[in-house]
């Protein structure tokens, strides 16, 4: 995060159509701010027809290696966890000195975990499309998600399978609020090097976590607010909890759906 | 024959735009346009686009100026200004079939939800909420399938890009040219 004068606690409260982020996320700027009227009557600008870059020194050459790079996944590219576990805290330290809070620290997380997710939102499905593992002759038409229960437990079995080379432990409604899910993970890979303070205890690192299922679930549009929380117990001292809390309006939609 | 092509981002906003035009016009894939449209040159004035045709079977004589006349009532060539804004129009106004459809329909390929006078509506909606649409004359399925499904995994490489933000538009020129290269073969 470079933009550090954006997160400002306002940010917090103006919650978008799509995403609370979404201010964040998006770039200032109107999206055509290089375009030139070709005629002087008009009301819109009409966009040139292709987009310019600045001119690069004549002894530079413009990549494009991520074009050309493959998209399915070779075998042996998973990140070690003592790799991860060294860059994991760097980014906590970095985080943390530039903080002033838990809900700060947690927001910054989860804005980092949404940018993977936005990305692994899309990528893995067409992984599969492209290269599907199954020698079928043709695969099907990629499929969207359209319920809410099949959208949890994609996140729950196969992108938390993706990520961390299991499902994870739980899948539960809440019985309170029937707006809640959670998703348990009973010893979560990313925070097992992670020891929490005991007058930070609040915090939860598996905010990152928590931003990339917010991330799958605003983009395939079930946006909802999402959480991690630590919840220990005796036999699994590094429970942690993803609570889903989804917004109203996928909740009238789902039964607007219900019928189908 | 000409395309227009849209990329929308979630919040609605354009993120690229591209006015594409192919070379295959009298294909035997004119075979499936209205009847409406079957002159056997292809033309490059409709009649939203100004130059109404006056007599019978006309229709196929292009407008030399390319600017509406002015005793006619239209949007001006197709190729002009006039008729990129009425594509933008469209397009946008296709935005509002997309989300009636698209939670009744779980594909990510909606061919033909839109109509308007010679403009065919298909889109293509990426599981993260992008919607593309692209505008065309001619029905060629299985071309704008494949069109729209390698504009797609360009996309899904662009997004890859760490320093590429969600929603932010596209202005790689190695996107453009990949887009264009693409149209050129299936389109």
């Amino acid at each position: 995060m470079t933009n550090r004068d954006s997160l400002t606690p306002s940010v917090r409260d103006s919650i978008s159509s799509t995403s609370r982020f979404s201010s964040l996320l998006s770039p200032t700027s109107t999206p055509s701010t290089t375009t030139t009227p070709r005629s002087s009557s008009s009301t819109f600008p009409i966009p040139q027809p292709s987009p310019s870059l600045p001119p690069l020194p004549p002894n530079l050459k413009r990549t494009s290696i991520i074009y050309d790079r493959p998209l399915p996944k070779a075998r042996g590219t998973e990140v070690a966890l003592g790799a991860w576990a060294f860059l994991f805290s760097e980014i906590i330290q970095y985080t943390q000195k530039r903080v002033s809070g838990i809900g700060e620290f947690e927001k910054r997380l989860n804005i980092l975990g949404y940018r993977v997710g936005s990305r692994l939102l899309e990528l893995l499905p067409l992984r599969d499309y492209l290269y599907p593992i199954s020698s079928l002759r043709s695969p099907p038409p990629p499929t969207r998600t359209l319920r809410l229960l099949p959208i949890l437990s994609y996140v729950h079995s196969t992108l938390y399978r993706y990520l961390f080379g299991r499902p994870a432990d739980s899948l539960e409604r809440s019985t309170d609020n029937e707006d809640e899910y959670m998703i348990g993970d009973d010893d979560m890979v990313v925070t097992r090097g992670v020891e929490v303070p005991k007058e930070m205890s609040e915090l939860s690192c598996g905010a990152l976590v928590a931003g990339i299922v917010e991330a799958v679930m605003d983009g395939a549009g079930f946006p909802a607010r999402v959480t991690a929380h630590s919840v220990p117990s005796v036999p699994h001292p590094r429970r942690t909890v993803i609570l889903i809390k989804l917004d109203p309006e996928v909740l009238a939609r789902e039964a607007a759906l219900g019928g189908k | 024959m000409s395309y227009y092509l849209v990329l929308v981002g979630t919040l609605d906003n354009p993120l690229y735009e591209a006015f594409l035009t192919s070379t295959k016009s009298a294909s035997s894939t004119i075979m499936s346009v209205p009847p409406t449209l079957n002159s056997p040159s292809p033309s490059t004035s409709f009649s939203i686009f100004g130059a109404l045709p006056t007599g019978g079977g006309g229709g196929g004589t292009p407008s030399a100026t390319g600017t509406p006349s002015g005793s006619n009532v239209g949007y001006g060539h197709k190729n002009g200004p006039g008729g990129r804004h009425v594509m933008q129009l469209v397009a946008h106004a296709s935005l509002d079939v997309v989300e009636d459809v698209q939670w009744g329909n779980g594909g990510m390929y909606l061919k033909s939800i839109d109509k308007f006078h010679e403009w065919t509506v298909s889109a293509w909606l990426t599981p993260g909420g992008v919607k593309i649409i692209l505008l065309h004359e001619l029905k060629n399925d299985e071309g704008i399938r494949l069109f729209l499904q390698e504009t797609w995994e360009t996309y899904v490489k662009t997004l890859l890009n760490p320093f590429h933000e969600l929603n932010s538009p596209i202005r790689s020129p190695t996107f453009d040219a990949r887009v264009k290269a693409s149209a050129k073969k299936h389109l």
